[in-house]
């Protein structure tokens, strides 16, 4: 079974996309920010991260830029959740190494769609 | 409660339509035994013969019992149980015993006449019944022997053979369990409906199901057909008997035989067998019997099982709700986000016809408490020349916002914020937020910036963590604006200024 992460700060989010991907027969944790989803990857190797930018103590860049540093982390496919009209993160987050984003507000079967693409489920 | 009142309308109806089907099949059961009993006198010793005739009286027996003709299940059981005693080799079929076996015929057809046309008038069954009660006592020519012993070990295999018949004839009856029962989800009303289906169509004198509950505890909820009210119920701790351990933790049956202590636990059985509901890891409960005969032992393991497997239903209806509820909880969330980003929406409108940073940044507090539900909202401008934040709005109370004033490296977290980029709140530092009078717990300091920079920032105290993203779009469009309005500033400045130098 496919390990996600989901990393927001909004409970919301969290839970939308969790619903979403086990559902679907992933296996899912989530974190609520990026110091967590720091200790979490650091115990498990997930297949792949979805992960909000604007969040405390550790945002959604700082955290990928830390991802793509790591051996175990470099090629995951992480897919960022940004909000409407930051263009500059969204470029950030590409020049960092992420996979792909989507704008939020996001239909989860968008997200399907994307993890489709990038984490074929079989 | 609806889901007994339902039962009980699922009951009445599948118990009518039985009943129509019932005396429907009858007539054709009863000219198949005139036919078998004709041939009988023929030939009194072919087995094959008297198997038939007992199935023949087996299923009426077994079907009126089910639809509630009593006296009809009555006169074929005596019925069956003399031709099962010929089938033991007890004794041989005589012209005698044909006769009375074609008077309990002639009754069994007048009273299913008299079933099919609602005939009420009585029907006189006692003296055939004697007479079946007295074969084959009075029925022996003087000549004839009794059969010697050289046929017991016949005895035994159609005994068992006649045992397996009659259970696997019961299973039937099994059926109608699951009918009614499936569409039930609370554990009171299986229990009452297995306590009654027990009751009512199988021979045991008393019955009680007896349920666990919090894992250590057996609780009596029915018993003969019969919910125990909740302030009536006994309740027995598993540990407390070698009785409920065997049946709950080891899911064995248990005979009154093999346990003294029985006694101690159920004192209202005689002979009671106790009957595991079984699941993993341990049983439900127990379904204990006072039985009259061995042959049913079978059966009611099998009512164990059925037991089992519909509270196993029951429990997948409760985790079905759960989802429901869970799902219900989500569309929720859904809606709440639309709601949300429809008021940005109006907001973003709204932001577009802000005059000057300070209008920008008032629509923008009034926004975040009065759209975003938040408790409390202040902007503040940066100045580049001092590298000062300046109150430029308020809202839900902020006290003193025109008066606030105060250099950005005064302040980690705006500093942070600032330098950054990114949003810093309560989180990052485990500390209330004091600002003059105004002191802030679950705080949230985000920047308002547009490709020039940082303009201002905004603080606010959050109540609902899931307001976070609403509030970051909005600031991203204000952060926008207000490099839009800032241009239009200078621009205006810098045309005035030309125009006063000329």
């Amino acid at each position: 079974m496919k390990k996600m992460l989901i990393v927001d700060d909004s409970p919301s989010v969290r839970k939308l996309v969790e619903f979403t991907l086990k559902a679907k027969g992933f296996q899912v944790s989530s974190a609520g920010d990026g110091q967590e989803a720091l200790e979490l990857t650091a115990k498990e190797q997930f297949d792949a991260i979805i992960l909000d930018i604007n969040m405390p103590r550790m945002n959604g860049l700082e955290f990928l830029q830390k991802m793509r540093a790591d051996v175990t982390y470099a090629t995951t496919p992480i897919i960022m959740l940004t909000t409407e009209g930051q263009d500059e993160d969204k470029d950030k987050a590409v020049a960092l190494g992420a996979t792909a984003y989507i704008v939020k507000p996001f239909k989860p079967i968008q997200l399907l769609g994307f993890l489709e693409k990038i984490v074929p489920s079989s | 409660m609806s889901d007994e009142s339902n039962t009980q309308d699922l009951d009445d109806l599948l118990l009518a339509e039985m009943l129509q089907d019932f005396l429907k099949e009858a007539p054709e059961h009863l000219d198949q035994m005139n036919l078998n009993l004709i041939q009988l006198q023929e030939d009194p010793e072919e087995e094959e013969l008297i198997n038939k005739i007992f199935r023949n009286v087996h299923t009426l027996k077994g079907s009126a019992s089910f639809v509630g003709l009593k006296k009809i299940n009555e006169v074929s059981r005596k019925m069956e149980e003399v031709i099962g005693d010929v089938r033991k080799g007890a004794f041989k079929i005589t012209a005698p015993i044909i006769d009375i076996m074609y008077e309990g015929l002639d009754i069994l057809t007048t009273l299913i006449d008299k079933a099919v046309t609602n005939d009420g008038t009585e029907v006189d069954i006692s003296s055939i019944l004697k007479k079946l009660d007295g074969i084959p006592k009075n029925t022996i020519p003087a000549s004839e022997e009794q059969p010697d012993k050289q046929e017991t070990e016949s005895e035994d295999s159609h005994e068992l053979l006649s045992l397996y018949k009659q259970s696997y004839d019961q299973l039937s009856i099994l059926k109608h369990f699951i009918y009614s029962s499936v569409h039930l989800s609370d554990r009171e009303s299986l229990a009452v409906l297995f306590s009654k289906q027990i009751d009512e169509t199988m021979d045991a004198e008393r019955n009680a199901i007896w349920l666990v509950e919090d894992g250590q505890k057996v609780v009596e909820m029915a018993h003969d057909g019969k919910l125990v009210k909740e302030d009536n119920r006994r309740v027995l701790e598993i540990e407390s008997s070698e009785v409920l351990k065997r049946v709950i933790r080891d899911q064995l049956v248990v005979w009154s035989s093999s346990f003294a202590q029985m006694k101690d636990v159920l004192p209202e059985f005689q002979r009671p067998t106790l009957f595991p509901i079984k699941a993993q890891p341990h049983a439900f409960g127990f379904l204990v019997v006072d039985p009259e005969e061995l042959a049913e032992v079978e059966v009611y393991q099998f009512v164990g099982q059925f037991a089992a497997m519909i509270l196993n239903i029951s429990k997948l209806h409760q985790k079905v709700d759960e989802q429901r509820k869970e799902l219900n909880e989500l569309t929720e969330i859904l809606f709440k986000q639309n709601a949300q980003l429809s008021s940005l929406n109006h907001i973003e409108v709204d932001l577009m016809k802000a005059t000057d940073p300070v209008h920008l940044c008032r629509i923008v507090v009034e926004a975040v408490v009065g759209e975003l539900e938040a408790r409390i909202a202040a902007a503040f401008l940066i100045d580049k020349s001092s590298q000062e934040l300046i109150g430029a709005a308020e809202s839900g109370g902020f006290q003193g916002i025109d008066s606030t004033r105060f250099s950005i490296d005064s302040k980690k977290p705006f500093m942070q914020c600032i330098e950054s980029g990114r949003i810093v709140t309560y989180r990052d530092h485990a500390e209330k937020l004091h600002m003059g009078p105004n002191v802030l717990e679950n705080w949230v300091i985000i920047c308002l910036k547009g490709k020039e920079g940082p303009q201002g920032v905004l603080v606010t105290e959050v109540g609902d963590e899931d307001i976070g993203d609403s509030i970051s779009i909005l600031v991203n469009h204000a952060g926008i604006l207000l490099d839009n309005l800032m241009l239009q500033k200078r621009l205006g400045n810098g045309i005035k200024d030309r125009l006063s130098s000329q």
